[in-house]
């Protein structure tokens, strides 16, 4: 895996495809645009989505209408208690006439995947997928099938409906490159939405407008995007900031650090910029950190969850300015 | 940078200012060819620090060279070979020569009285640290950018002028205060793009700051340094700190000082006011002294004391001695010492139990603790007590040895005085004379002669100071005096030295001594008639002569026998010692106690000047737009609040800028977006492109002028 500097016409291209899957999604899903961003920037980053948020706020839907925007393979798991690992893998089956097995390849075998209420499941069946994820491949009867690529998984979560679920553990929420919390959407929004419902289904009028190939050509420039030490810097002071929080009982692993860099060089080439801003890593750090970090009890019990103590040390966490070593020696 | 054109022009700026503060030390040394190598070596050592400043870039390189060089000048310069050539190449044995040196320059600048003569060794001792101080100065300004905070090192050798109340010369001073200004100017102009756009940009948000250090530094000067240098009215309003004399505060000061003191500076203070009904008195005398050991005077042990009631007069004439009294009031200043000042002829007191006289020294005491502070006194005196003829009437009883009446003490010659050359010098210029008034007379007209000349800059002396003065001709009432007394002596005539003031100046309805009227002046012995004062010091500090002092013959005396009997082999001039010095002063209140509160004044002034400047190196160090970090930042600290926090990335301070507060303008936004690319680009892009000085300087201008004019019409409207 080589990464070149990225050209001006590579920029150009990432950007107008960003710009081109905003203006699909947007007819679908009015107002969630920070959601459709740090999707493209996870999809770009190659990493993997949970969805988290009560139901009927667009969590399928914008899955959906991401699979469709796309002009790539999309399944779809709908997950259930009794549901089983080789489900969502695929399964050998026998082939009576021809004698011999053959392998019947799971919704998991898609570019987009979307795990749908992934709580729901045994947690058996939702390692073999956080496995899957991981590995970007599946392996059934000892043997190794890699998955297509681009490859992203949406998994979504509903947080309210606990019962008889399995939430996923710490170490399997860490796999997912970022959370959002879709919300509901504003008046206006709604009234929008209701307009694009009325009497169609907006998700119909989807068009493709990136193929896989585009997708890939994508993500190679995003490797290629450079980050200057003042902005790793900076990243790495508010990771670390989650660590030294007296309101976070577990902070932000360094595997988040990679996550969250990654994740903000997608930002920045899909505004057309060969290098990372601090500001790619503001917007991020919410989606990339909050769902890997702990509220302490005392935070929990004073209401403030995950999300706003990462805010407080984005606020708190100053912006390196980096000055060049001149400029101190000058008479 | 544009910044290395101007070190080149500082440091040649500096070297002056440096040598400038030479004229620190003036009062101190007698200027004179010495200064020519002084300058020399500093202009030599200047040169080395340019050119070294031209060959690196190193901050402090060129002040290491400088100094190599300004050492191996100085040893050229100053430290000879023992063999007495130059020394071209330091070899062992230098070091040898130049602790020699150093140990003679520390022994003379021990031993030599203010002025002195600049001798070789002190001139290298003052070379070596006006090198120093302008290779520190340098560093500082030039090398590590500290320009306006390099003042106070440069003003380092105006302290002991500024500490012991002494005359700079102005122009010196001037002149290294503008060199320093020229330094600060050439630094600020390197920092900043121009000019102009500082003043199209008009008064900066710190400008209260300035202008409230500028009015304390005003009202400083104007209530403490102005009344103190003029002593003013103004002044004496204030109140002033005396120490007591134990700490060193006034009342025992050396007599040599402090007469010195009293002359060069001109002290106006006033010592004490009289009235008199018979015109200005002659002198007010305090001290009698009888022990001279050829450089100092000392006190004489206190003989018996007596209640000062009646005729003070030790000398009984055996006729009434205050027939026709004149009558003096005096009022005697806050200072006081325990000598109660009295004219030098027989007088009477209105006096309490406490004071006393002691006919031994012919002085009067009095015996309180503040001693004759404030005291307010009246003393009666006879006129024209001394009269040439009643002077002359008291040979015969020389003859029959009535000088045997008073102690032997007053005819002490110490052997440290070439007592024979002396002796001989007095026994040609009164060759003429028949009686002890003649020869009196003729003792007085010769130091009054054109051989000598009244000079404060007295040069140092040897053991001998009445031999050099005789030699050298230059002196002030102390020598004058010294050299009569000592003189008469060796013709075996009783003398004293007197210490006093003279009878100062009208002032309205009666008479005000100043400190600088303090006298010293010789009493000669006539049996019968009392000790009798003779004006030796000529006129252009004292006036005129006693009137029975007055030369009737105006037989001039010879040039050319003076110039022969002026000892032409000089006593060689080994390393000079104290001058003559006598006992403690009477004098010594009079210029009114250390200034405790001018030095507060000025320590204050030092203050808020260092607050200041550091002030204004932090202002111009964050006024420094040479890169778009640097104007992002100057941007932002001039827009204030309205800028945000260090949280913010530029481009949430951009958004932040324009939402918060009122509109920009079109012009303003986009040179905001600009800088605000500029800043991004040069902190996080791989490669940053770089972006015209002048033009960040104009963003930057463009967007503080209009947040400005914003919140002006904003105000306006509000």
């Amino acid at each position: 895996m080589t990464t070149t500097v990225p050209t001006a016409a590579q920029l150009a291209e990432v950007a107008d495809l960003a710009r081109r899957v905003r203006e699909q999604l947007h007819t679908v899903l009015s107002g969630l645009d920070d959601a459709v961003d740090a999707t493209l920037a996870t999809i770009l980053a190659e990493g993997h989505l949970l969805l988290e948020d009560v139901p009927g706020v667009g969590k399928t839907t914008l899955a959906r209408a991401l699979g469709r925007a796309l002009d790539t393979t999309v399944g779809r798991i709908q997950f259930t208690p009794d549901l089983l690992p080789s489900d969502v893998t695929g399964v050998s089956v026998f082939r009576g006439d021809e004698h011999r097995f053959e392998f019947r390849p799971g919704p998991v075998f898609a570019n987009i995947v979307v795990a749908d209420e992934i709580n729901r499941a045994s947690p058996k069946t939702q390692a073999a997928l956080l496995e899957s994820m991981q590995e970007r491949a599946v392996t059934v009867d000892g043997e190794t099938r890699p998955l297509p690529s681009p490859f992203l998984v949406v998994a979504t979560q509903n947080p309210i409906d606990m019962e008889g679920t399995y939430p996923l553990p710490e170490a399997q929420r860490d796999r997912f490159m970022t959370r959002i919390a879709v919300g509901y959407p504003s008046s206006g929004d709604e009234i929008a939405m209701l307009d694009a419902h009325d009497g169609h289904d907006p998700l119909a009028e989807v068009r493709a407008v990136a193929t896989a190939e585009d997708l890939q050509r994508a993500i190679a420039t995003v490797r290629g995007i450079y980050a200057s030490p003042a902005v790793k810097q900076y990243l790495v002071d508010v990771v670390r900031g989650t660590r030294d929080s007296g309101d976070l009982r577990l902070g932000a692993s360094p595997r988040s650090s990679l996550q969250l860099l990654a994740a903000a060089k997608a930002r920045a080439a899909m505004a057309g910029r060969d290098h990372v801003l601090p500001d790619d890593v503001k917007v991020l750090a919410v989606p990339v950190l909050a769902h890997r970090v702990i509220p302490a009890a005392q935070a929990r019990a004073a209401g403030r969850s995950a999300e706003t103590v990462i805010r407080d040390i984005l606020a708190r966490v100053a912006v390196p300015a980096a000055r060049a070593p001149e400029a101190m020696s000058r008479g | 940078m544009t910044g290395g054109r101007w070190r080149l022009l500082a440091t040649p700026l500096i070297a002056i200012a440096a040598g400038l503060g030479m004229g620190g030390l003036s009062g101190l040394v007698v200027f004179g060819d010495w200064l020519r190598p002084v300058g020399a070596v500093l202009g030599a050592t200047a040169a080395v620090v340019v050119l070294a400043r031209l060959a690196t870039g190193r901050p402090f390189l060129p002040t290491v060279a400088g100094a190599l060089a300004g050492a191996w000048l100085i040893i050229v310069a100053y430290v000879p070979r023992p063999d007495g050539g130059t020394t071209w190449i330091p070899r062992g044995e230098t070091l040898d020569q130049l602790r020699e040196v150093a140990e003679r320059a520390y022994w003379y600048a021990q031993n030599s009285v203010p002025p002195a003569e600049v001798e070789a060794s002190l001139a290298g001792a003052i070379t070596l640290a006006v090198v120093a101080l302008f290779l520190v100065v340098d560093a500082l300004a030039v090398g590590a950018g500290f320009a306006a905070s390099s003042g106070f090192v440069l003003l380092a050798p105006w302290l002991p002028a500024l500490t012991l109340e002494r005359r700079v010369p102005t122009l010196a001073l001037a002149g290294a205060l503008g060199a320093w200004l020229a330094v600060i100017a050439l630094s600020r102009r390197s920092d900043r793009g121009s000019w102009r756009a500082r003043a199209r940009d008009g008064a900066s948000p710190a400008a209260p700051a300035a202008a409230l250090a500028a009015t304390a530094a005003t009202l400083l000067v104007a209530l403490v340094a102005a009344p103190l240098a003029i002593g003013g009215p103004g002044w004496g309003a204030m109140p002033r700190l005396t120490l007591p004399a134990s700490l060193g505060g006034g009342a025992r000061l050396d007599l040599e000082i402090d007469l010195r003191n009293s002359l060069t500076e001109q002290s106006a203070t006033p010592v004490l006011t009289y009235t008199s009904d018979s015109g200005k008195v002659d002198v007010l005398r305090g001290f009698a002294l009888a022990t001279f050991d050829g450089t100092r005077w000392d006190r004489d042990p206190l003989g018996d004391t007596a209640p000062a009631t009646g005729v003070l007069w030790p000398e009984d004439t055996g006729s009434p001695l205050i027939a026709d009294p004149g009558t003096v009031s005096i009022q005697m200043g806050s200072k006081g010492q325990d000598r109660v000042l009295v004219p030098s002829a027989p007088r009477s007191l209105v006096a309490g139990s406490e004071w006393r006289y002691d006919a031994s020294t012919d002085e009067v005491l009095i015996d309180r603790p503040e001693g004759t502070a404030n005291l307010r006194y009246t003393v009666r005196q006879a006129l024209d007590f001394h009269t040439e003829e009643s002077l002359r009437a008291a040979d015969p009883l020389i003859e029959d040895g009535g000088d045997a009446a008073v102690s032997p003490r007053y005819l002490d010659l110490n052997e440290r005085i070439d007592i024979d050359k002396v002796r001989q010098v007095a026994q040609t210029v009164t060759s003429q004379a028949t009686d002890r008034y003649e020869t009196a007379i003729l003792l007085q007209e010769y130091l009054r002669g054109p051989s000598f000349e009244y000079s404060t800059e007295v040069t140092p002396t040897g053991d001998d100071a009445v031999s050099t003065f005789l030699a050298d001709g230059r002196g002030y009432c102390v020598h004058f005096a010294t050299a009569m007394v000592v003189m008469a002596r060796t013709l075996d005539i009783p003398a004293r030295m007197a210490i006093g003031f003279l009878g100062g100046a009208q002032d309205g309805d009666g008479f005000v001594v100043r400190g600088r009227d303090a006298h010293a002046w010789p009493e000669l012995y006539f049996p019968g008639h009392g000790w009798v004062r003779f004006e030796p010091t000529p006129a252009q500090q004292t006036g005129q002569r006693p009137s029975y002092a007055e030369p009737e013959t105006t037989e001039p005396t010879d040039p050319e026998l003076l110039e022969t009997v002026r000892p032409t082999n000089a006593p060689e001039r080994q390393l000079p010692t104290a001058a003559p010095t006598a006992a403690p002063a009477p004098t010594a209140d009079e210029a009114g106690g250390f200034p405790w509160l001018a030095v507060l004044g000025l320590a204050a002034l030092a203050v808020v000047a260092a607050a200041a400047a550091l002030w204004a190196r932090r202002r111009s160090r964050a006024d420094a737009i040479t890169d778009a970090e640097s104007a992002w930042a100057t941007m932002r600290r001039r827009l204030g609040d309205r800028a945000g926090d260090d949280t913010l990335t530029p481009a949430e301070t951009e958004l932040w800028i324009l939402a918060e507060g009122p509109d920009l303008g079109d012009d303003a936004r986009a040179a905001l977006g600009e800088l605000r690319a500029a800043v991004e680009d040069a902190r996080y892009a791989p490669a940053a492109s770089t972006v015209d000085a002048e033009v960040l300087e104009g963003w930057v201008d463009a967007v503080a002028h209009a947040a400005r004019e914003a919140e002006r019409g904003a105000q306006t409207r509000g």
